[in-house]
């Protein structure tokens, strides 16, 4: 079993703004990167990569944080993305076990499975909440695109994150 | 990494999913009742500034890149002009994006004076929520003017070229605004030159169709599009879009039009706020600057 780096109270006071600083980007700089209309969501990278490398009780808190900022900056209903982040975390995260986390395979795994979860979560909480969205054409126009730019952006993402990791915290990660 | 903390159970993560999904649904039935207002004002007026700080320097992006990109020259040459470069570049940057907004201004000048009728308000864009990545189903945008500027839900919000779509939310410091190209929004049309009314709505593609229209209507491709005299919330005759195809249904007289929007919505940098339009059935028709007309 990999070891779960410990709560730090204060590292998530400071990760509450950090995440708010994403979610700007995201709306912002999103919009340079879009790829046939479909922008990056680099707060969903970033949770699948933090359930993975740190497990899902972070991941999950960590979800809940950038869902909320993600929600109060674009308006809308508050709670809907925090859902749909916590659900993508805890499933990706029950691949975790017994899994090497640099496994080529893994960016694959996080990106098809976090980004289905997510977007159906994230869908039919939608549909729950505006009557008058339609979901299913929404859908099928969607995924397949964001699929394979998340799976694309992961390929880059979770490199910098070893990386990093191996610099700050060279024991944190065990293989195997 | 030596683990200090108890070994935790399943159930421990069960119960943690369990309160952080209560948590955002409580979040959700707060904000529903309005009980977070306070709370999402104070936060606003933190954020805003930030938001729109990061939304200026990040359309500059583009065209610095570009210009990055552009010098081929060699690396004696580089060196010796890199302090000019830099600061040329900057300046450059800085009196593209003064122009940009100063055209921008004058236009909306023009089409204020043009409708002395209304009044506007300028707002810039500090937040697009266009495309479909997950959180970009409905196509709103975000504007950097709120209740502290005078908006309100339901007002029209336009460009000097034609209708974006209106006022869907308001926080002290922002506005969502919902665009006619969602899937939710529905605006009555108008042909201009053969005067046919129908209903606009958005299409989950981003483009718009104009539907209850029949098949013995004298409908053209190229036809322009505005805003009806039957629409209660808009004032009539502004520029929605343009006929691009007209789509028979089988067995059905009903036909649709699909129309190319008036307005670029993934360019938008400014837009204005109709902020005094009375939502009557009577309104008086806008005038349509002569540079938007088609």
């Amino acid at each position: 079993m990999q070891p779960q780096a410990p709560n730090n109270p204060i590292l998530l006071l400071l990760l509450f703004p950090a995440l708010g600083l994403l979610a700007m980007l995201q709306g912002t700089l999103g919009n340079q990167l879009a790829l046939l209309q479909v922008k990056p969501n680099f707060m969903l990278l970033l949770i699948l990569v933090w359930t993975m490398m740190r497990g899902r009780r972070e991941g999950m808190v960590v979800a809940f944080l950038g869902g909320f900022w993600l929600d109060f900056l674009s308006l809308g209903p508050l709670g809907i993305s925090s859902v749909a982040l916590i659900a993508a975390s805890f499933i990706v995260g029950i691949g975790r076990r017994g899994v090497a986390v640099t496994h080529h395979l893994i960016p694959v795994w996080m990106a098809i499975v976090g980004t289905s979860v997510y977007i159906l979560i994230f869908h039919l909480l939608l549909a729950l909440t505006h009557s008058t969205w339609t979901w299913m054409g929404e859908l099928r126009a969607n995924w397949h695109t964001l699929l394979i730019y998340q799976t694309g952006l992961m390929f880059l993402f979770l490199p910098l994150w070893y990386y990093s990791q191996q610099r700050l915290t060279p024991e944190a990660i065990h293989v195997g | 990494m030596r683990n200090r903390s108890r070994p935790r159970s399943p159930s421990d993560l069960s119960l943690l999913l369990i309160t952080l999904v209560l948590a955002s649904g409580l979040l959700w039935a707060m904000q529903r009742s309005g009980q977070l207002a306070i709370l999402a004002k104070g936060l606003s007026q933190l954020t805003s500034p930030l938001q729109w700080r990061i939304s200026v320097e990040t359309l500059r992006l583009p065209e610095a890149f570009r210009q990055i990109a552009q010098t081929q020259l060699t690396r004696e040459e580089q060196l010796a002009l890199q302090a000019e470069n830099k600061q040329l570049a900057s300046e450059n940057i800085v009196l593209q994006e003064i122009l940009r907004e100063n055209e921008s201004l004058r236009s909306q000048l023009g089409y204020a004076d043009l409708n002395p009728r209304f009044t506007f308000m300028s707002a810039h864009v500090v937040g697009q929520i266009l495309g479909h990545d997950p959180h970009s189903f409905l196509d709103y945008l975000l504007i950097g003017a709120g209740i502290s500027d005078g908006l309100e839900i339901g007002m029209p919000v336009i460009t000097p070229l034609g209708l974006v779509g209106r006022i869907a939310d308001v926080a002290p410091h922002t506005s969502r605004v919902l665009l006619i190209q969602d899937v939710s929004s529905s605006v009555s049309g108008l042909m201009q030159s053969s005067r046919v009314n129908g209903q606009v709505v958005g299409t989950s593609d981003g483009g718009l169709r104009m539907q209850f229209i029949t098949s013995s209507d004298p409908v053209a491709v190229g036809e322009s599009v505005v805003t009806s005299h039957l629409s209660a919330s808009l004032p009539q005759g502004i520029p929605i879009g343009t006929v691009l195809s007209l789509e028979e249904q089988r067995n059905s007289t009903i036909i649709f039009a699909m129309l190319r929007p008036a307005v670029d919505f993934s360019l938008l940098e400014e837009v204005m706020v109709i902020t005094n339009y009375e939502p009557l059935n009577e309104a008086p028709p806008l005038e349509i600057a002569p540079e938007s007309r088609p």
